[in-house]
């Protein structure tokens, strides 16, 4: 089955071959940069996430893409909408806000009506849910502004669902990427 | 070397042919026969026949109007469609307007239809090998 | 371009990339839409109750007990790219310590367009707390009708659509049971 494979890629040569690891090495990094630069600029660990479940439906449902920021000298609203990730739990949640209490706190070098010199108490709730987050934040009575990844800006259906079929299907995942792989390798163009 | 006549839009192709061509030669010229006999049709041919239907192969003529007529047909499609989307101010429209464009289009140039495969290349006649000897 | 498969490719991917300049454009096109309804609300009642706090059952907690009236014709915030409306009514109250209150008793989900005229009367769905357990010193607060428009693709947009005239005064906290 293989075997014309094989011929081409011995006909290609080494150096073929050696030239289509690099390119495929170059997509990769170029990946990677315009992430980070997406992070950069706007402030959060990952700009880009995909929605996992169904908590905030009918707004978001499994598989939309959610584009975030996380602008430092802004506080966050009732009614925004962030992600955020309190320490023990793995996966990152994207539900509403509900309550914001900012606390004074005496901090050196900040002036108390900044943000910096502020500590933002935060109550969240998922749009489908009844009662709000209390019993998902891991034994905390509030959320801080340390443990929210970002607040949804836009969105964008569907788009992600691949994501979630992959990690459905583990299997789906290896076939593609070998896939991949291999057309890479065996492209002549 | 000119090897066809027509216009030349991808050359890869016919040089393509000439090398399926030489390895004919070579495996043939190896069980000693002529170059070209005539044979009952064996599988193998009835198989690259069937091959042949599915790649749907279309000239170099056919290949410059589909690309012409793929682009200027979805930029078209894309303008369209929210412009319709937009006056009835529906996404309904938008994307049903969108998607029937693509099927249509689909069916205009994906099949190999004769209009596409009405310049077949003219292929040069043989030089025989004294000759190419003496072009060299 | 020469075979059905490089054709499908080739369309394929000027689909993909028209797809995107499409939904680009109708997520700009939000923009252009620039409705801003206003309403109003009123408070009919409040009253304050103690009880007990939800998680440390120990501990006393004032809860607040809020009745509003609201009325706004949002229908102008539906477009063609709009999917909901998510309607809020919040308080908002600064505390002689400076801790700056904000608080969502109500919410509704708005779908259609036939529903966006909104004219309601509510009560809190969500326990209206204070975070030092009472409401005895908490000045008046303000109410507001808020909105989030949420599109089907695009950049989610905010608004605020009513607000009371004046503060609302906290009552003595007294047992309603």
């Amino acid at each position: 089955m293989f075997a014309e494979e094989l011929k081409t890629m011995r006909r290609l040569g080494i150096r073929h071959i050696l030239l289509q690891i690099l390119n495929f090495a170059s997509v990769l990094a170029s990946g990677l940069m315009i992430w980070k630069g997406l992070g950069l600029i706007t402030n959060t660990e990952s700009p880009i996430v995909v929605v996992l479940s169904g908590s905030m439906e009918p707004a978001f449902y499994r598989g939309d893409l959610l584009f975030l920021t996380n602008p430092a000298n802004e506080k966050y609203k009732t009614g925004d909408i962030t992600v955020y990730k309190v320490p023990g739990a793995d996966i990152p949640i994207v539900h509403r806000v509900l309550e914001t209490h900012d606390i004074f706190k005496k901090k050196k070098g900040a002036v108390a009506t900044t943000p910096l010199g502020q500590d933002q108490l935060l109550l969240t709730k998922g749009d489908n849910n009844y009662i709000d987050d209390i019993e998902l934040y891991q034994g905390l009575d509030w959320l801080e502004r340390k443990h929210i990844v970002g607040k949804v800006r836009g969105f964008l259906p569907y788009i992600g669902y691949v994501t979630i079929a992959m990690n459905d299907f583990p299997q789906l995942k290896y076939a593609l990427l070998g896939g991949l792989g291999l057309l890479a390798l065996i492209q002549r163009e | 070397m000119v090897w066809a006549q027509n216009k030349q839009r991808e050359p890869r192709q016919c040089y393509k042919k000439q090398n399926v061509g030489e390895e004919d030669d070579i495996s043939t010229n190896h069980n000693n026969l002529p170059p070209f006999t005539l044979a009952m049709p064996s599988l193998d041919e009835l198989k690259s026949k069937a091959n042949e239907i599915l790649e749907g192969k279309i000239d170099f003529e056919g290949q410059n109007k589909v690309e012409y007529i793929v682009r200027i047909w979805m930029t078209a499609a894309t303008i369209l469609s929210f412009v319709i989307g937009f006056a009835l101010q529906s996404l309904k429209a938008t994307f049903g307007a969108f998607s029937l464009s693509v099927i249509l289009l689909s069916v205009l140039v994906v099949p190999p239809w004769g209009a596409y495969n009405r310049h077949p290349v003219q292929w040069l006649p043989l030089k025989s090998q004294t000759e190419k000897e003496k072009s060299k | 371009m020469h075979s059905i498969y490089s054709r499908i490719n080739n369309i394929s991917g000027i689909l993909s990339t028209c797809l995107m300049v499409l939904l680009l454009g109708i997520s700009l096109s939000s923009f252009v839409f620039t409705a801003d309804p206003k309403g109003s609300l009123e408070i009919s009642s409040i009253q304050v109750s103690p009880g007990k706090a939800r998680r440390y059952h120990n501990k006393n907690q004032d809860f607040a007990f809020v009745q509003f009236n609201v009325s706004a014709d949002l229908t102008p915030l539906f477009n063609w790219n709009t999917k909901q409306l998510f309607l809020y009514v919040g308080a908002e109250y600064t505390d002689n310590k400076g801790v700056r209150n904000e608080v969502v008793i109500w919410d509704k989900i708005v779908r259609r367009k036939e529903d966006a005229d909104i004219n309601i009367q509510g009560r809190n769905k969500y326990a209206f707390r204070e975070l030092s357990s009472t409401f005895r010193k908490a000045p008046p607060a303000h109410y507001t009708l808020k909105y989030n428009v949420m599109p089907y693709v695009g950049i989610l947009t905010y608004g605020e659509a009513a607000r009371t005239i004046e503060p609302v005064a906290f009552p003595e906290s007294r047992d309603l049971s």
